[in-house]
């Protein structure tokens, strides 16, 4: 509607975050002369109106602006190596990782990184096609990946990934296939898709027969009409309906063999009901005589498939992202050989007790032992823990961490999947199981359903055979027609999805319909402590002295790589007042894990650990004292002098959420326990602790991966828990606890394992995500109340003869309608609670 | 009435048709990525962007 439509300039913008007149609100470029609105081309504009029209502005500003802000981070390096350039050129790989097409070409997928939006897919496709020899190319957005077709003579894969190089983008071989699921999922949508077409066809005959077609009063018709129900039928119950059959079958093998009723699949009510329904109407339809119900059963067997395959689907889905990231441990590796030579080779085919070298802002491909070298890694991945670990000869390396300072020499031990990473990833994708409990929750209400209307259909039957010979047919056709299984199976999922799509406008992102309903039920809050009650970043929280030396020390500190170093820079920026000055620096030298020292403008400064700088420069009491309260309050004490005498320090550490504490008292007002676990240090844990209000004795420090998740196990024994956080170590937790909440960046198997994924940025507490649930599971109650009274004083009605199927027919329809139209308006949140740092946001 | 003798087999032959053409597009990999095409009818081709009417 905006394209047509959009005549006059777009209105005044409700989200945007540059003030001057002269930046288009939609990509910030500036305005070209001659434009009066607001945007720098037609296509911006539209773009802008869209996303504002679908209501989706507030959300799709701020997650491009969580890319845009996030900061301390060393770039990753998308420089792809001499290395891959002649391993992507081998035949073997050609081989390997095409397939071939009926001409001759082969088609190729390869996975991109650094694609960014439509645009960057747009301009892979131009580049790949611009290629001599390659043709075709298709940009899969959320996949990352491209699809083209090549001529193996004539086309160059390494010339391509030189031409992607210079735009930016990398590519590589896909490391794990898909196309097991693929298939099966792909077989499945054919059975959905020929099921519709089947069950539409026989309604449209059944409603000939329930307008009044009759074998009285038009016997070839309405036979004609029966016969061609029971071919279409028989043509679904086979193809679509063996789906359940097979499961069914096999679970009353299995439960015979175990002698046990618990083995029955739900499949198996649902197999018996379509059975009972088919052959009874097979019966009808060739004798001629009594009502057939095709109708009911192809409908049932499309929409049960349907919902198989839905679940499917976001199985895929959230699994895609754990294999992504198995793609980010890099491709190669250094491996320095006996003889002291370097040598770059595949990271697959590091052996354990291979030496490799790990530089500066590189990520270790293998589990390790360093050798030589002192560094700064971050182990956040792993750990969690934003600050970053000062590893030296002796002690262990992840795969996965990142290398901050120096280069290190590592002695390789395990990797690919026996990796730790590789080992909490795998963890994750078997405990994958059950999903989509709440399809389930229909499928068996549905089936449950169908056999209590078919056992009353009969049973009125059999008491009209006496009681009212007549109206049999009457009476039974009324009940089958007007008792509606999808208003009872559809109330719960129907609720969910569209208070889902409400929430996934706010920014909160909710993957799994149960945990909507478990959110109600929560009894224990567990927060992880980095990045959750914290920012998850080491900045400045506490600083004495003249601040003027702070920008001072930030010239010094641009030489250094070091994440203190980037907290000292960030709070020198943030420092109002701070005189801006020109600086002459010099003679810089990095002394690794203590501090830097050089010449600025000619003054000696130094900034550093204390106890280093103490060596040479005096620190006056007054300092000294400030700094013992500095890591009393477990925050890294970081000293500036100049020339010789210290001026200012800073307490470096991770800031606490400004929200919290109030978070935290009003989970404890209304009887929710809360708890903490971490990662880091068992001391900085429970400061932080203490501080947000949290009970002494439940806060528990230093924590691994798999403690934490043992410890929510058993305390999901005792309580409905929830549990918030963000690190890899999380989330095994995650899946354990009964919601998980991932909270903040990419982090790929946090968001395969929880349920609910909020972007850092937005932090709506956990307050507002309880009473959604609450909100939601109410309305969904009321739903199933509906339905169900509306089932029973209507089956009654038609039992009792009330009821003509005509009316049945009409009433039918309207009752499912009520029930979305209520669902659909469903208000799970205030507006004042999910206030976003946005201005002038709307629902 | 008797048109529907017609009518009915011609009717089951359409969605037999439907259900052919719905396998292809299924395993033809029509419905794998349904994010993309919305976005990529926004892109402009290269001949029409320099002639495209601005300011509406």
């Amino acid at each position: 509607m905006a394209f047509i439509e959009a005549k006059s300039p777009p209105r005044e913008s409700s989200v945007s975050n540059n003030q001057e007149a002269d930046s288009c609100k939609h990509c910030d470029l500036s305005i070209p002369a001659g434009r009066h609105d607001s945007f720098c081309c037609t296509g911006c504009a539209i773009a802008f109106e869209a996303i504002r029209d679908a209501g989706l502005d507030s959300t799709y500003y701020s997650l491009r602006r969580l890319s845009e802000t996030a900061r301390g981070k060393p770039v990753k390096q998308l420089k792809t190596s001499a290395l891959r350039k002649k391993h992507i050129s081998t035949p073997q790989f050609i081989e390997e990782s095409t397939v071939g097409q009926s001409n001759g070409s082969r088609r190729i997928c390869l996975g991109v990184d650094g694609l960014s939006c439509a645009a960057c897919g747009w301009l892979v496709e131009q580049v790949v096609s611009a290629q001599d020899g390659m043709w075709g190319a298709t940009v899969n957005l959320p996949e990352s990946s491209v699809v083209f077709d090549l001529d193996t003579d004539r086309a160059s894969l390494s010339q391509l990934l030189e031409s992607l190089e210079s735009f930016g983008y990398s590519i590589h071989a896909r490391k794990t296939r898909q196309d097991g699921a693929s298939q099966r999922e792909k077989k499945l949508l054919i059975k959905v898709g020929v099921s519709w077409a089947l069950a539409g066809n026989i309604m449209l005959l059944a409603f000939a027969l329930y307008s009044g077609l009759s074998v009285e009063s038009d016997p070839i018709y309405a036979s004609g009409a029966r016969w061609v129900s029971f071919l279409i039928a028989s043509v679904s119950v086979a193809y679509g309906g063996i789906e359940f059959f097979k499961t069914a079958f096999a679970s009353i093998r299995f439960a015979l063999k175990r002698k046990s009723l618990r083995g029955l699949h739900i499949d198996t009510p649902i197999s018996v009901g379509i059975l009972v329904g088919y052959f009874h109407s097979a019966a009808s339809a060739i004798s001629g005589q009594g009502d057939i119900w095709f109708d009911s059963i192809a409908v049932l067997i499309a929409a049960l498939l349907t919902a198989r395959w839905l679940q499917m689907r976001s199985q895929r889905i959230a699994s895609q992202a754990a294999s992504r990231l198995m793609d980010m441990i890099p491709y190669e590796a250094r491996k320095i050989d006996t003889d002291g030579s370097e040598v770059v080779i595949n990271s697959e085919d590091i052996v354990a007790g291979d030496t490799i070298r790990i530089d500066p802002g590189e990520i270790a491909p293998v589990d390790g032992v360093v050798i030589s070298g002192t560094s700064n890694v971050n182990n956040a991945i792993i750990t969690g823990e934003s600050r970053p670990l000062q590893i030296r000869s002796g002690d262990g390396i992840f795969a996965g961490s990142l290398n901050q300072s120096a280069p290190l020499v590592v002695r390789a031990e395990s990797k690919g999947s026996d990796t730790r990473v590789g080992q909490i990833l795998q963890w994750l994708q078997e405990s994958e199981g059950t999903q989509a409990k709440v399809v389930q929750l229909a499928d068996r209400i549905s089936g449950y359903f169908v056999i209590c209307v078919l056992f009353l259909a009969f049973s009125t039957a059999v008491a009209g055979y006496f009681f009212f010979p007549d109206a049999i047919a009457t009476r039974v056709v009324a009940l089958l027609v007007i008792s509606c299984p999808c208003a009872l199976g559809m109330a719960t999922p129907l609720a969910i999805a569209a208070a889902n799509g409400k929430a996934a406008r706010k920014g909160i992102y909710i993957r799994d319909g149960i945990a909507v309903e478990t959110l109600d039920t929560i009894s224990a809050v567990v927060f992880d402590k980095t990045g959750t009650l914290t920012e998850g970043n080491i900045s400045v929280v506490d600083y004495d002295g003249d601040s003027d030396a702070f920008a001072v020390a930030a010239e010094l500190e641009r030489y250094a790589r070091h994440p203190i170093a980037f907290a000292v820079i960030q709070f020198a920026e943030n420092l109002a007042g701070v005189k801006q000055k020109s600086f002459l620096v010099s003679d810089v030298k990095v002394e690794t894990g203590s501090g830097i020292t050089g010449n600025v403008n000619r003054v000696a400064v130094s900034v550093g650990r204390p106890a280093w700088i103490e060596a040479n420069c005096s620190l006056s009491a007054h300092f000294e004292n400030r700094i013992n309260d500095f890591v009393a309050k477990r925050l890294t004490p970081v000293a500036i002098s100049f020339d010789g005498i210290v001026v200012a320090i800073a307490g470096c550490g991770d800031k606490v959420r400004p929200d919290t504490i109030a978070e935290i008292a009003n989970l404890k007002e209304k009887g929710i326990k809360t708890y903490l676990l971490s990662g880091d240090d068992t001391r900085v844990t429970a400061a932080i602790g203490h501080q947000v209000g949290i009970d002494e004795e439940n806060i528990f420090g230093s924590i691994g991966p798999e403690q934490k998740r043992s410890f929510i196990e058993d305390l999901c024994l005792k309580e409905r828990v929830l549990m918030i956080g963000d690190g890899v170590n999380d989330a095994a937790a995650l899946r354990a606890a009964h919601v998980g909440v991932a909270v903040g960046n990419e982090n790929a198997p946090c968001l395969v394992a929880s349920d609910i994924f909020i972007p850092a940025e937005l932090s709506p507490s956990s307050l507002t995500l309880l009473k959604f649930g609450g909100r939601v599971v109410g309305l969904i109650k009321r739903n199933l109340a509906i339905s169900a009274a509306y089932n029973l004083i209507a089956g009654t009605a038609a039992i009792l003869g009330f009821v003509t199927p005509l009316v049945a027919a009409i009433a039918m329809p309207l009752s499912s309608l009520f029930v979305v139209a209520t669902s659909l308006r469903v208000k799970p949140f205030d507006d004042a609670d999910t206030s976003s740092p946005l201005p002038g946001q709307s629902s | 009435m008797n048109v529907l003798f017609v009518l009915v087999p011609l009717a089951l032959c359409l969605a037999t048709a439907a259900a052919l053409a719905f396998r292809w597009a299924v395993k033809n990999g029509q419905f794998d990525d349904l994010e993309s095409p919305a976005i990529r009818m926004l892109i402009d081709e290269q001949e029409s962007a320099k002639t495209k009417d601005e300011g509406e």
